[in-house]
This record gives C-alpha cells, structure tokens and sequence, in this order.
C-alpha cells in the first residue's frame, strides 16, 4: 500500500476515525487498533513477511526482558547477541546471501576457479532493514542500561511496526518513541492540521518532483551510452532531486501521518541541498540513520575521540556500512566510500561543525560564498548519487566518462521545461520555507488563512494534474 | 477535533468544487477546440481497430475518410462517431469493422484495462457522457481514479491547443513488411498487444455494437459492418462459430460485408491479422471500384454479402 495510493486514501480517514471516535480515546485500545491496522498495512505488501516481523518483534520483546532481568554479564552477553546474531542474520540471508555468494564466485573465476554459485533468490522483505534496525536500537540501549525494558508486549510491537514509519522510516528510537505510545494521547488542532500540511507537501515532493524527475533520470541512465555529457548532467541532477522528492516526501508523509494519531516521529530531512558543505550535508539527510549509525557503531568504535588515523577508519567504516546498508551492490559501498573521502578533509582539520546553522538565517537570499558552497556540496552529492543509480561500478565509471568529456558542452538532448520550472518552483518554496521543520510549515503562516487554502488548493491540483508515471518509493528496496 | 473536522469537509468541498468547475470548463473548452469537421465531398467513413486502420487508405478511395485507431473498441467509437456525424451531415455511411477479435471476452481489456484507460479515456473524456463514465468507474473503480489524472492532465493540454483530426482520433497508417519478415522475426514482435481470441463473446462489446446501429439507425445513416481480409494462419478464427452465429442473429437486419477471403497473397500481409501496405493499396482499389458502382445493389437479395457473392456478381443479378 502506497502512501499516494487510493487504498491509502482509504485506510487513513478510516484509522483515524476509528482511533479518535470508536476507542472512546481509550490508550490500551487506540494501541491496538494501531497495531492491527499496521500489521494490515504491512500485510498488504506481502502477508508472508508478517511471519518474519512478527518474529523479530517477539525476539527483541524477549531479550530486552532477558538483557535487563539478569545481573550475570555472561547471561546478558548471551541474550544480547543472540538478537544481534539472529537481526542481523535475517538481514544477511534475504538482502546479502546473494551478493556475497555471486561476488565470491566472481572473484575465484578471476583467478581461473571455477565455481558455480547457488544463490537463493530470496524476496526481499519491505522494510526489514528499517524494522531491524528499531529492534537493535531497542536491544542495544537495555544492554547499555540507557533505558528499561518495556512489558507490555502490544506497545513494544507497536513501537516496531508503527505503519508509518514501518517500511521506510525514519528509524525511530525507543527512548522518542515508546513513551508517546505508553501516553494518552489528546487530539490537537494545530498538530492534525500540520500533519495534514505535511502529508500534502511530502505528495507533492513525490508525486510532482520525484517521479516526474525520474521518468527523466531513469530515460537518461538506462540509455546513457546514448547521449552527451551536458544530458547525463541533468540526469545526475535529476536522479539527486528525484530521490531527495521521493525519500524526503515519504518521510514527510509519515511524520504527518503520525501526527494525525498525536505521535511525533524524528525529524528525517533538514533541507540538505542547501548545505554549504559535506558534513553538513550528512547532519541533515536520512538523519535518523545517520544519528543511528553515530550512536551505535562511530561511537562504539571511538567516535572523534581518538587519533587521526582512527578518526578516519571510523569515517570510512560508518560510510562504507552505510553504503552497504543500502543494498547489496558494489555501487553502494563505492558511493558510501565516496561520501567518506569528501567528507574526510573536513574531519582531519576539524572543520565539520562549522555550518550549524541555518543558511543565510534572517536573510532572503545568500551571500556569493553560502551559494558557492551550497552548490559545490550539490555537486558532490550529486557526483556520488551516480554510483547510487548506477547499475554497476562500470556503468558509473562509463557515464562518468561521458559527462566529463568535451560533450559536456554541446546543447542537451533532453531539456524538460516543465520538469524544470517544477524543480525551480519547489526550490523556491523550500528555502522560503527552511526554517521550518518542513517546507511549507512556516510560508504564509502570518497571513490570513486563506492565503494557506489557496496554496493548498494549487499544490493538492498540482499533484493531480502534474502526476508523473507512478514510481515506487526508491527507499522500499531497502 | 469538531472544528478540525468542520474545517476539513469545507475546504474539500471547496476543492471538490474547483476541480469540477476546472474539469468540466476544459473539457468544453476541449470540445470547442477539436473539430471533427471533414471535407464537404466526404460521404464514407469508416472506424474500427487495427485492422481498418491499416487497410483502407483514404487517399486511394474517392470521398472516404479512414477514422480507424488501433486498440479502439466500439466503447470509443460511439463518442467519435458521435462528434462525426454532427458536424459533417454530408456523410451518409459508415463502415465498422467487425472482426472475430472484437467479439472476444478479451478485448473487454481495450475499455477497461489499465493501459487503455490510460490513453483513450483521457482521450475521449470530453465526449464521453456521464452516463459512460460511471460505467467505467463501476468496473474499474481503482484505475478509473488513478487515471483521471492522466485524463486532467490531456483536456488542459487539448483545452489550450487546437488538435487536427482525425490525428489523435484514427487514421490510415500504412505499415511495411510481409508475413514472412513477421514470422522470422516472431521474437522481435512477442511484445505487440494482438488479442489472444479465446471461445466465448463479450457482451460488453455487442452492447456497444447494438447502440452504434441504433444511433446510425435514429439518423437515417447506413451502417454497414465490414470484416477487414485476414490471412488464412490468422488464430482469431477460432471463435469463427460464435462470430457468425452475433452477426446472423443479433445483427441480420445490418448489412455486413466479409472480405475475409479477399483474393490477397503473403505478402499483400505484414502479419497474419493486418495488410502491409501493398495489400492497402490492393482493398483500397477495390473499395474505391466497389464504392463507385451502385452497391446498393449488393445488399438487394441479402443483407449479409461476402467477396465471393460480390465478385461473382451473382447478387448484382436483379
């Protein structure tokens, strides 16, 4: 079930009215009508993988419950890898087994051994990285004493399986969420319109931006022996504007959607493409799992308080693992390395907490060296997102080539105005709108209200009439 | 949560409002821009899918114009030839091809289906009546309404600019190669949508039939159906039983011609169901010769003709 599908359209206004009117705001039964309509949300994409979340959730239940009853380290040490292990092993087999398996028949026929794998061609559930990952976040914060395991087996499933946030984030963590679901909550006008607010922006972000973006990027990379450097230009840019549209208005979506239910999620995106450099860029996309990745494996490991050489293993271990966490390909840990290496010279001088702020704060416009180093970082990003998109290392290693070439000049094959004015139109709301936690919460916000409707109205037609080709949310794969 | 919910449902109506008073206006915008309008002399036409769009070529055939489309079923046809007949009174008859693949239950994918839908219902929306709109909507609720946008979308773009017909509305559309290119080549073509005729009639589809010979009937226009050559390995006559048995019974006060068996060679075909150009320019003459005598004579014994009785001339026989 899509976010922008009509069986969504469907399903929401009948939660929400089900939560507020039929549970008589009753917490223990607003839980589970929750619960039950997320595990119908989930099953809707596939019934079989119900089986295998409902398993991690009651393993993660049980050894939370194990973890903090014992005060026996071995016992701890026991139960806390035995999630790990078994997590992290349902990850391995559906989203790696195939990968490494073809990859190490790859590199023994290389050097003349023959070998012919059997790979097992398994489906990858939606949102198991995404649901894993609550789980290990749950387990490892009882191990390390940072919170109490929680008893109530329909909340903690519901802290897992929260349709929102189910199949494509943001990652939450125990300590954010689980006390909102163990609160009553109380309906707020102003939280349900700004949620309604911020599904209708993150509509717009995918429907109008990102899927329009990627009929083009996908026509560009799928023939890009086909045309000259100045096209495969703008299909980077539009590959880099079509997966932050689509991964930044699916989050948009959920955070809305869950303020409906009086629930707030973690903020996922802060304006990224308006970072005047890398490590900025880092601090504000796909923020929770980057903060998750911070949290349990670069601090784990050191973090910034070590040496230099340190520092930087911790730099490429977090970026390589969270290339690789994006899929089973080359491309993403080549991509993930790439974000590492611009990013390491701003760790070695220290200078990666220089921008903190928000760009150009109180002006309307940035100076000639915000805008410089915005679209610098642009660039770079955008570099990177090639090996993203890019079926394999080759590939990008070829489209590269081309853009690079002396045909980056010539006039481009594909120039798609109306795609163009969009993003041009988009990128105006955004930066109007950057201080915000989204775009569109503080435009017009001192105006009367009508001057909102008529913005709504023009977006809400906006998505009807400017609907690209349907596109999967890219993140689903994940 | 009272004033959240009162807020909500004005300002959807609000939207809802809008959007109709927009879809409604371009869609009569659209009307005014499309002109049907043909050439004065014109007093033949003829509609159909793929078959007749590829074999009567209009400039080969005096006072004939070609408004067959590919893919069209009669769901389509009825508003097109609505818009043809009101505009041009000139015209005094209308050939429809009525062929073994256009009485199958499968082809009730060409109203319904999802690809369908989403070109020739945005194309047709402005003519389509909400009678015929619902009907969609009650067998497709959910593609109906993914696809309306697609349908917003094309009335603006037609709305805003002039479109020439037939153009998006039919047309010949001569096409080259021959049966044995297409055979040696089957691969290379596995991908063309070719109804896969199956035993069994749409209902849906002679419905539509019965309703185009009622129209033409109410406007004093003769219809004529008309079964397009088809070469002998053509898989389609596998329900010929059931065909013959629609036209004998439900339409035998309709006169039907059945060129099936229209002298034509291999390579008058580019692929079993349609003719290459060469085999166009052989039915077009034909038709033009056939059109230019009295034919009414043809139908003066019988109303169901085939190219042998024409040819024989044996019905010419007063």
């Amino acid at each position: 079930m899509l976010f922008n599908s009509l069986h969504f359209a469907f399903f929401l206004p009948l939660v929400f009215f089900g939560y507020w009117f039929l549970t008589k705001r009753n917490l223990k039964i607003q839980n589970i009508l929750l619960l039950l309509a997320s595990y119908y949300f989930y099953a809707c994409w596939d019934w079989r993988f119900l089986f295998l979340l409902l398993f991690s959730t009651g393993l993660d239940f049980v050894t939370g419950l194990k973890i903090a009853g014992s005060k026996n380290k071995n016992h701890r040490n026991f139960w806390f890898w035995i999630s790990i292990g078994v997590n992290l092993g349902f990850l391995g087999v559906f989203k790696y087994f195939d990968f490494f398996i073809s990859s190490m028949a790859l590199a023994l026929n290389s050097i003349n051994i023959e070998v012919h794998p059997l790979t097992l061609g398994l489906i990858l559930p939606v949102g198991i990285s995404f649901y894993t990952f609550h789980g290990l976040s749950y387990v490892i914060d009882i191990y390390q004493d940072k919170i109490e395991p929680e008893k109530n087996y329909i909340d903690y499933s519901l802290f897992v399986s929260f349709f929102p946030l189910l199949v494509a984030g943001p990652i939450e963590r125990a300590t954010h969420l689980l006390p909102q679901i163990k609160k009553n909550r109380i309906f707020d006008y102003s939280s349900a319109v700004d949620g309604l607010r911020q599904i209708l922006w993150g509509l717009f972000k995918k429907v109008v931006i990102a899927d329009n973006c990627a009929e083009i990027a996908n026509q560009i990379f799928n023939n890009s022996t086909e045309y000259n450097g100045f096209t495969l230009a703008i299909g980077a840019v539009m590959f880099s504007i079509q997966i932050y549209g689509d991964f930044s208005g699916y989050s948009d979506i959920a955070l809305g959607t869950a303020r409906l239910f009086g629930i707030e999620l973690l903020k996922n995106f802060s304006f990224p493409y308006f970072s005047r450099d890398i490590a900025e860029f880092w601090r504000r996309w796909h923020i929770s799992l980057s903060s998750w990745f911070r949290d349990y494996l670069y601090i784990p490991l050191g973090g910034s308080k070590v040496g230099v050489w340190m520092k930087i293993r911790n730099t490429f271990v977090i970026f390589v693992v969270s290339g690789f966490w994006h899929g089973a390909n080359w491309t993403f840990i080549f991509w993930g390395f790439l974000n590492a290496l611009f990013i390491l010279p701003s760790i070695i001088r220290n200078t990666n907490r220089s921008n903190m702020n928000i760009v150009a704060i109180e002006r309307t416009f940035p100076n000639l060296k915000e805008l410089g180093s915005m679209v610098l970082t642009f660039s770079l990003a955008t570099f990177a997102w090639i090996f993203f998109r890019a079926e394999s290392i080759t590939h990008a290693f070829q489209f590269i080539q081309e853009l690079f070439s002396p045909s980056l000049f010539q006039s481009p094959e594909i120039f798609p105005k109306v795609t163009l004015l969009l993003i041009v139109v988009f990128f105006t709301i955004e930066w109007m709108g950057r201080t915000g936690n989204y775009a569109l919460q503080t435009i017009f916000s001192s105006r009367p209200f009508w001057w909102r409707w008529v913005l709504y109205i023009v977006l809400i037609f906006c998505v009807f009439f400017f609907t690209g080709k349907e596109q999967a949310f890219i993140y689903f794969q994940f | 949560m009272k004033k959240f919910l009162v807020r909500l449902t004005i300002f959807s109506v609000c939207n809802l409002g809008l959007f109709l008073v927009l879809v409604f206006s371009s869609s009569w915008l659209a009307r005014k821009q499309n002109d049907f309008s043909i050439k004065q002399d014109t007093k033949f036409i003829i509609l159909g899918h793929s078959h007749s769009e590829c074999a009567y070529n209009d400039a080969l055939i005096d006072n004939f114009e070609n408004f067959s489309q590919s893919g069209e079923s009669y769901f389509y046809s009825i508003p097109k030839l609505e818009q043809i007949i009101r505009m041009n009174p000139q015209v005094k008859t209308v050939f429809l091809e009525c062929t073994n693949n256009q009485m199958t239950e499968n082809v009730e994918e060409w109203i319904f289906g999802k690809k369908y839908l989403g070109y020739y219902y945005a194309n047709y929306f402005p003519y389509i009546g909400l009678k015929s709109d619902f009907f969609i909507f009650r067998n497709q609720p959910t593609e109906y309404s993914r696809n309306f946008s697609i349908v917003c979308k094309d009335i603006l773009k037609k709305c805003i600019s002039k479109h020439k017909i037939p153009y998006e509305y039919g047309g010949f559309k001569g096409v080259k190669g021959t049966l044995y290119s297409y055979q040696k080549n089957s691969l290379k073509h596995s991908n063309e949508d070719f109804v896969q005729i199956k035993k069994g009639i749409s209902e849906v589809q002679i419905n539509f039939l019965r309703e185009i010979s009622n129209l033409l009937a109410n406007k004093k226009i003769e219809l004529i159906l008309i079964r397009t050559p088809q070469h002998s390995s053509y898989q389609g006559f596998v329900n010929e039983s059931e065909y013959k048995k629609v036209i004998e019974t439900e339409f035998s006060k309709v006169k039907f011609i059945d060129l099936v068996n229209f002298p034509l060679s291999d390579t008058d075909y580019r692929d079993p169901e349609h003719l290459n150009t060469v085999g166009a320019e052989k039915i077009s003459g034909w038709m033009n010769k056939f059109l230019k005598e009295d034919y009414s004579y043809a139908f003066q014994k019988q109303l169901h003709i085939s190219f042998k009785d024409i040819n024989d001339r044996k019905i010419f026989k007063k």
